[in-house]
């Protein structure tokens, strides 16, 4: 934190990024607008803790001189209340990101109580939606990544396994009872279940299932391990079953499953759409047709085929992330929800896997082939680590780790 | 923050994302599959050739596909080794464009039909023991699964059953199982029956069109695949032509040994991708790529060679060869007939050269079965191939066949002239395109962003 402050006093001493001082303007203009009641606590949350104290300082300093007394407020839940204890009668809680471009937005709100309303905290006066946006520069970029680089990935350097068929569906978790996940993978005709190793300790051939009426042609399905199940939807058998390990055998203990969106107790039954790799997912009048999704703590993860995704927060928010492919995960990181997505680009023989926080982008890895499912894994070796189901060239896949530096 | 104001604020910062992407990781779903053929490729409805067998797998899928590697995958049929030989078990769900159900009946009379066609087929179901019969009461008989019962053993029979020329098909080769349900001569759409699951393109249209506006078409991309006109070395060259002869034409063939400059020959009168092939099996078998000449002699006489009349390479030869004759002194008359003609009237006894194409299978031992079936000595092959097949080892196996291809070689009635590799160009665009063990474009995965 020490660090992102020198840095960017340092940068704002020399000269504060155009950027910024764009963006404070035109949010200046916009608060002013409201006549908020002064004092004003500005309180912003960023990407970056040198990212927020810049804009949080220099939208301050404009708002002082044009005449609203302003100063920032480290951003929070709790900010109304600290806001109201330093004497500010308004409030601006601003999110702050760099997508292309510097981007905030957020609202102004007065933090006056009313004392006649008695215990009951009623909000009144103006509260105003603002946002503004100003094209990134350098300056701004270096203040957005600072202090991230504890969130980096490392690719393992060798595969965990190789198949000579393309990955389906991917899953990770305890089927034998150690307290070690073990993971499964759906590839070609059969359930493959590996070690943490990459051993593969035992297998179920899926060729005799009843052939769905209308098969699809990728491979593509999903698989859940949940209370020492693995359960396993394949979009080319008509209905799905539940394996069970016991010894180096899987047991067929059930039939009738079908995919899902996440696994345990946050999943989603949702449908395959005939012929085609899709999910559909129907909730009332809606009808979501996808390419993937997750689900995890409250948190829907849904993977459109036009290369957006959609993250729909407990608290009822949305949030779109733009290209993002068809493999991606919720993932707890660092103690907190984040995405992990592969590229939506084709045709080259690299994939990006980015992992997504819940400000901006946070961290990148270049993976060789076209990455299809990711797989957040609970222990492989004390870091966090996701699993990924790579296709090669060749018809083939493969199953990579990849860990977080912090 | 409200639950109302934190989506709004939400909505707010996701506005300055870059639009929908426009690659795509996952395969496009729809459009429609632009094949540009020549008119000789287009000529080949049977699939004899080698971009004819890429265009009719689209139409009428074989029982399973040779990898590059040799290895049998199952596509319309499991394959299972029983004791006496080998059972076709076909996949449940595999249905003609007729709609008429894949049974064991109706793969043996599609084979009978192939029997009485194609050398390829003779050659390839020759270990089986008398395959019409086997054939014959199969095709009266219902059920699922087929039992070849083998005369030798014959290690290799799997992998000859994904040859194009045992393709399950009915009514004559026009209805087969395909990812394309044909719709009008030029036209078919993508059937969501097929067992593997529908193609990613909604349609499949085929334009025949000279060499020129083939060419045009790729590079405007109104085409994404061109048969019948480019190179890929990388690819094996199986598409092997014999001059086969009667025992009484030796004399004249004998005259050839002198003059016959296999690469001049393909390198004026064939085109690339094609090589020279101066013994019985090509150099991507292991053939020898040369052979001493000799001083060339003279004759006299008169000889009728027979040769396909849809094939370019087969015409231009044919005439090369006459005028070679000619030089020493052999009056041949050439004699034209369509490709299914050609193999009824030669097995009639016309004629008394003909020019042979066939394609081999990737494999020594089997590829001289088609050899020997050509040289019309059933009696030896079945001698040669029980040897053969007596060998487990694949690999001894293989190197015995190269041998016995050498040591037959002046004895059979087959002269080795040359072998092609598949001609096709593809849009750079096309993703997940492969070749099978025959040197064939596999489409059935193929789509682009």
């Amino acid at each position: 934190m020490s660090a992102a402050l020198g840095l960017s006093a340092l940068l704002l001493a020399a000269t504060p990024a155009p950027a910024i001082e764009a963006l404070a303007d035109q949010l200046r203009d916009a608060l002013v607008a409201a006549r908020p009641e002064p004092p004003v606590a500005v309180a912003v949350q960023g990407t970056s803790a040198a990212l927020s104290e810049s804009v949080g300082t220099v939208l301050a300093a404009r708002l002082s001189g044009a005449g609203v007394p302003a100063f920032v407020l480290a951003p929070g839940p709790d900010a109304a209340a600290r806001a109201r204890g330093q004497g500010a009668r308004t409030l601006v809680d601003l999110q702050v990101r760099v997508d292309g471009e510097l981007a905030a937005a957020g609202e102004l709100r007065s933090v006056w109580r009313n004392f006649w309303a008695g215990r009951t905290p009623v909000e009144t006066g103006p509260a105003r939606v603002v946002s503004a946006a100003a094209p990134a520069d350098a300056a701004t970029r270096l203040l957005a990544s600072a202090g991230s680089s504890g969130t980096g990935l490392v690719l393992d350097p060798a595969p965990l396994a190789r198949f000579p068929f393309r990955t389906a569906a991917l899953a990770s978790g305890d089927l034998d009872g150690d307290g070690r996940p073990e993971l499964a993978v759906l590839v070609g005709e059969e359930v493959v279940v590996l070690d943490p190793a990459g051993q593969p300790l035992a297998r179920a051939p899926l060729g005799e299932l009843l052939p769905a009426s209308a098969p699809v042609r990728e491979p593509f399905g999903t698989l859940c391990i949940t209370n020492g199940q693995l359960l396993v939807a394949w979009a080319r058998a008509e209905s799905g079953l539940v394996l069970q390990l016991r010894g180096n055998q899987l047991v067929r203990t059930g039939t009738g499953i079908g995919p899902t969106l996440g696994c345990g107790d946050s999943a989603e039954p949702v449908t395959f759409v005939p012929s085609v790799a899709r999910l559909l997912r129907v909730r009332g009048q809606e009808r979501d047709v996808l390419w993937g999704g997750d689900a995890r703590g409250g948190n829907r993860l849904l993977l459109l085929p036009d290369g957006t995704a959609r993250w729909l927060t407990p608290g009822g928010g949305a949030r779109v992330l733009g290209q993002v492919g068809a493999g991606a995960a919720l993932v707890s990181w660092g103690g907190e929800m984040r995405v992990a997505a592969s590229g939506s680009s084709v045709g080259r023989g690299e994939d990006v896997l980015r992992l997504l926080g819940p400000g901006t982008q946070e961290a990148t890895l270049a993976v060789p082939g076209r990455i299809l499912q990711v797989q957040p894994t609970a222990d492989l070796g004390g870091s966090p680590a996701l699993v990924l189901g790579i296709w090669t060239a060749e018809r083939g896949s493969e199953l990579r780790v990849v860990r977080g530096t912090r | 923050m409200s639950v109302q104001r934190a989506s709004l604020v939400l909505l707010a910062l996701s506005a300055g994302l870059p639009g929908p992407a426009t690659a795509w990781p996952r395969a496009r779903i729809g459009g429609t599959f632009r094949l540009a053929l020549l008119p000789e490729v287009r000529a080949d409805r049977s699939g004899d050739t080698p971009e004819g067998a890429v265009v009719r797998g689209l139409l009428a899928a074989p029982l399973c596909r040779l990898d590059a590697a040799g290895r049998p995958e199952p596509l319309l049929a499991r394959l299972q080794r029983t004791s006496d030989g080998v059972t076709v078990a076909l996949r449940p769900g595999a249905v003609f464009a007729s709609g008429a159900a894949l049974g064991a009946a109706e793969l043996a009379q599609g084979w009978v039909e192939a029997l009485d066609r194609s050398p390829v087929a003779r050659a390839l179901l020759s270990p089986v023991r008398t395959p019409s019969a086997v054939l014959e009461h199969a095709s009266r008989s219902g059920g699922t699964s087929l039992p070849l019962p083998l005369l030798h053993p014959w290690p290799d029979l799997e992998a000859t059953l994904c040859h194009p020329a045992l393709t399950p098909v009915r009514a004559g080769g026009a209805d087969g199982v395909g990812l394309y349900v044909p719709e009008g001569s030029d036209r078919a759409r993508a059937s969501t029956a097929f067992p593997e699951g529908r193609p990613f393109p909604d349609a499949l249209a085929l334009a025949t069109l000279s060499r020129r506006a083939a060419q045009r078409a790729l590079e405007g991309r109104t085409a994404q695949v061109l048969l019948g006109d480019g190179t890929d070395a990388a690819a094996p060259a199986l598409f092997a032509t014999y001059l086969v002869h009667r025992a009484a034409a030796r004399p004249v063939v004998a005259l050839l040994d002198g003059r016959l400059d296999r690469a001049a020959l393909v390198r004026s009168f064939v085109g690339g991708p094609a090589a020279a092939m101066p013994g019985l099996l090509p150099p991507a078998l292991g053939g020898p790529e040369a052979t001493p000449r000799t001083a060339p002699g003279r004759g006299s006489g008169s000889a009728v060679l027979m040769y396909a009349q849809d094939r370019p390479g087969q015409r231009a030869v044919a005439e090369r060869l006459q005028i070679l004759l000619r030089d020493a002194g052999v009056q041949l008359t050439l004699a034209p007939r369509g490709a299914d003609a050609l193999d009824r009237d030669w097995r009639a006894g016309q004629g008394d050269l003909a020019l042979r194409s066939v394609l081999l299978p990737p494999l020594p031992a089997p590829a001289l079965a088609v050899v020997l079936e050509l040289a019309g000595d059933a009696e030896l092959a079945r001698r040669e191939l029980a040897a053969l097949g007596a060998v487990p080892d694949a690999e001894a196996r293989a190197s015995r066949a190269r041998e016995r291809a050498l040591g037959l070689a002046s004895a059979l009635p087959v002269v080795p002239l040359y072998v092609e590799g598949l001609r096709a160009r593809l849009d750079p665009a096309l993703v997940d395109v492969r070749r099978d063990g025959f040197g064939l474009l596999v489409l059935d995965d193929a789509w682009w962003p």
